[in-house]
């Protein structure tokens, strides 16, 4: 076990409105270590995003990070000012975003994006700036790479385009990447692309990667481990091979249920009742517990905590007590 | 044999840059059979659909419904037929009027069509809403008010509501959360068992399309280059795009990483300038002097359907494809 470059620890993160606070996230704990692929799955308005706004320290108005820390490589960015945020943001630890078109500047050349941060960050001179923003191109395998630096964004497909973003994050070597739904907008086959450069570029830079994907097919291709988030809170936490092999909370249990997987008959998918709960809409309870098959009176009073088990860890009242063996 | 309830010939639509979103296809769909329409951005299935809906105008080729030719029939001649074919779009809300409530949206569809008088319309809105997991309540509220799943149940209803008998599906699940998609395809598979509708099922998600189409097609750049029944098609791809995008797919499963020697190589190239012959040649691993040269003519398959690859059956013999299993094995060749 390698120490974590990465350590996130009762992370709260709330919105101030009219209504009162509205809680996005609550007590938000999990690590990565060098070289180590970790997946937040969970759908929409789970918390996945929030989780990494709150590591970048890129919460909107009216949010905050009301508790916790964020330590990188031990220190916590939490408490620096933003100044300092600002020179490990891109540096020690970057991010990718689902729409590379959004993400990226159209009237600069890509080859100026991607030497951006060297010439911010190191005081690189221009022309070794350039000289290893074609490097890096070609590392995340654009062919060409010297003619296509003088290139603007929208003479690239949506697979070169998130090339592009890869580079820029990775040109200063980052301890962590946060990758936040990086193939969602890509074709399949662009996808697998991406997918299999983000691993070989994990490994070449031994970085540690938080992977953002509401995808269980991508989870069981890139992560080691695995948090599945639901309503704000960590729901459950597992080695990839434990999570496929024992999805235990029943929101988990739930989400495999309803993914088509190939090779399985046709007929009608599990599914799960309703919706996820807005942010205005979550009780003090277990916040799976209005769309539970194995909800109890006592699901509602309180949310339950992660208790961990083997390195598997399960938040739901009712798993605790059958892994204790006490009769229902 | 009565004639199927669907029937494209040779069908073309070339726009006005000269893109040829879809180029000589031909297709046939059952009474209650959901033909799934599959392959990446760019590759014309949403042309084909809203061109069997005729929202776009074929340049070359025929339209039958039920037999019939519509190919060339007017916006007048077609509105009594708008009845038998609807559609349902990626997002409903795009394609919702936000000043309409719900049961303004359903009953406009009624009188359209003449159906009914008002205690009839009434009936069907309440009854059709209902079906599809509106409460009454939901009628008097407008697209806005709606998440993304219960959205898609209005696009359903809309579509319902007249009894169609075909309805072509663009993308209903692709922007909808796993645990809503789950409700909004067992809702479609429902219906489709209640009334007998045939679905023209256009998606990019092979995990879906092997759960709900009984036949499917794949289309690259404008062209179909395999048909066949689902079984086959998923147990024995034939044509390398199709076994590519298979072999694309991640599955949630560890111990099932992706081989990348299957995967195709490179990007889609632009409409504008397909490659000559096959226009997947040029990521093709299988690829030889002629499949740069000649298109490949549509071929049976054993086994069912029909494939567009000169090389179909020595690569059926000579690299029949493996179940997905190993770890990422080599880095894919990539001439982006």
């Amino acid at each position: 076990m390698n120490t974590p470059v990465l350590a996130v620890r009762g992370l709260r993160t709330s919105f101030r409105t009219r209504a009162g606070e509205l809680v996005a996230l609550e007590d938000v704990s999990f690590t990565v270590g060098e070289r180590e692929t970790v997946a937040l799955v969970g759908e929409s308005g789970c918390g996945k995003s929030m989780t990494a706004l709150s590591v970048m320290r890129l919460v909107p108005q009216p949010g905050r990070v009301a508790a916790g820390e964020v330590l990188l490589d031990g220190v916590d960015l939490l408490g620096l000012p933003e100044p300092a945020m600002q020179r490990i943001r891109g540096d020690r630890i970057s991010m990718i975003f689902q729409e590379p078109m959004t993400s990226l500047n159209p009237v600069m050349t890509i080859g100026d994006q991607v030497a951006e941060s060297l010439l911010l960050h190191r005081d690189m001179p221009r022309p070794a700036a350039r000289r290893r923003a074609i490097d890096l191109l070609d590392l995340v395998r654009i062919a060409d790479p010297h003619r296509r630096v003088d290139d603007y964004p929208h003479r690239l497909s949506g697979g070169m385009r998130q090339r592009v973003m890869i580079a820029m994050a990775l040109a200063l070597e980052p301890r962590v990447l946060i990758a936040d739904e990086p193939t969602t907008a890509l074709d399949v086959t662009i996808q697998a692309q991406i997918l299999e450069l983000l691993r070989s570029m994990q490994r070449a830079l031994g970085m540690g990667l938080l992977l953002i994907t509401h995808d269980l097919g991508v989870v069981a291709q890139l992560a080691d481990r695995v948090l599945v988030m639901y309503a704000g809170r960590v729901v459950e936490q597992a080695s990839v091979a434990a999570l496929f092999d024992r999805p235990t909370h029943p929101y988990t249990r739930g989400l495999f249920g309803a993914t088509p997987a190939r090779g399985h008959a046709r007929g009608r998918l599990r599914e799960i009742p309703g919706m996820v709960p807005s942010l205005s809409a979550r009780s003090a309870g277990c916040g799976f517990a209005a769309r539970c098959p194995l909800v109890e009176s006592g699901c509602v009073k309180t949310a339950p905590p992660l208790l961990t088990q083997g390195g598997h860890g399960v938040a739901c009242q009712v798993v605790a007590r059958q892994r204790d063996g006490v009769p229902a | 044999m009565t004639a199927p309830l669907l029937e494209l010939r040779d069908v073309g639509v070339t726009y006005g840059n000269g893109v040829r979103a879809v180029d000589g296809v031909s297709l046939t769909l059952g009474r209650g059979e959901t033909l799934a329409v599959v392959g990446e951005s760019g590759c014309g299935k949403s042309s084909l659909g809203r061109l069997v809906m005729r929202l776009t105008d074929p340049t070359a080729g025929g339209i039958l419904l039920g037999g019939q030719d519509i190919t060339r029939l007017s916006r007048a001649a077609l509105r009594p037929l708008r009845r038998r074919f609807q559609m349902i779009f990626q997002d409903p809300f795009a394609s919702l009027n936000p000043r309409m409530t719900v049961r303004a949206t359903l009953d406009t569809q009624l009188i359209a069509q003449r159906i009914g008088d008002r205690r009839e319309r009434d009936r069907r809105v309440v009854t059709v809403a209902e079906r599809v997991g509106l409460d009454a309540a939901a009628l008097e509220r407008y697209p806005h008010e709606f998440s993304g799943g219960q959205r898609q149940r209005i696009g359903i209803a809309r579509a319902l509501i007249l009894e169609p008998e075909l309805v072509v599906c663009d993308e209903p699940v692709s922007a909808l959360d796993v645990s809503i998609r789950a409700q909004i395809l067992n809702l479609l598979m429902d219906l489709q068992a209640e009334h007998g509708l045939s679905y023209l099922f256009i998606s990019h998600d092979m995990g879906v399309v092997e759960h709900i189409a009984d036949r499917v097609v794949v289309m690259y750049l404008g062209r179909l280059v395999e048909e066949a029944p689902a079984a086959r098609l998923f147990a024995a791809p034939a044509h390398p795009y199709t076994r590519a995008l298979l072999a694309a797919v991640p599955q949630p499963d560890p111990r099932q990483r992706l081989r990348f020697e299957d995967l195709a190589s490179g990007d889609v190239p632009s409409p504008l300038s397909p490659p000559p012959g096959c226009h997947y040649h040029p990521r093709c691993r299988f690829a030889t002097e002629i499949c740069g040269q000649a298109r490949p003519p549509l071929a049976p398959v054993p086994g069912g359907g029909q494939v567009a690859c000169h090389h179909a059956a020595l690569i059926a013999l000579a690299d029949p494809p493996a179940a997905p299993q190993g770890m990422f094995t080599a880095a894919p060749a990539d001439g982006a």
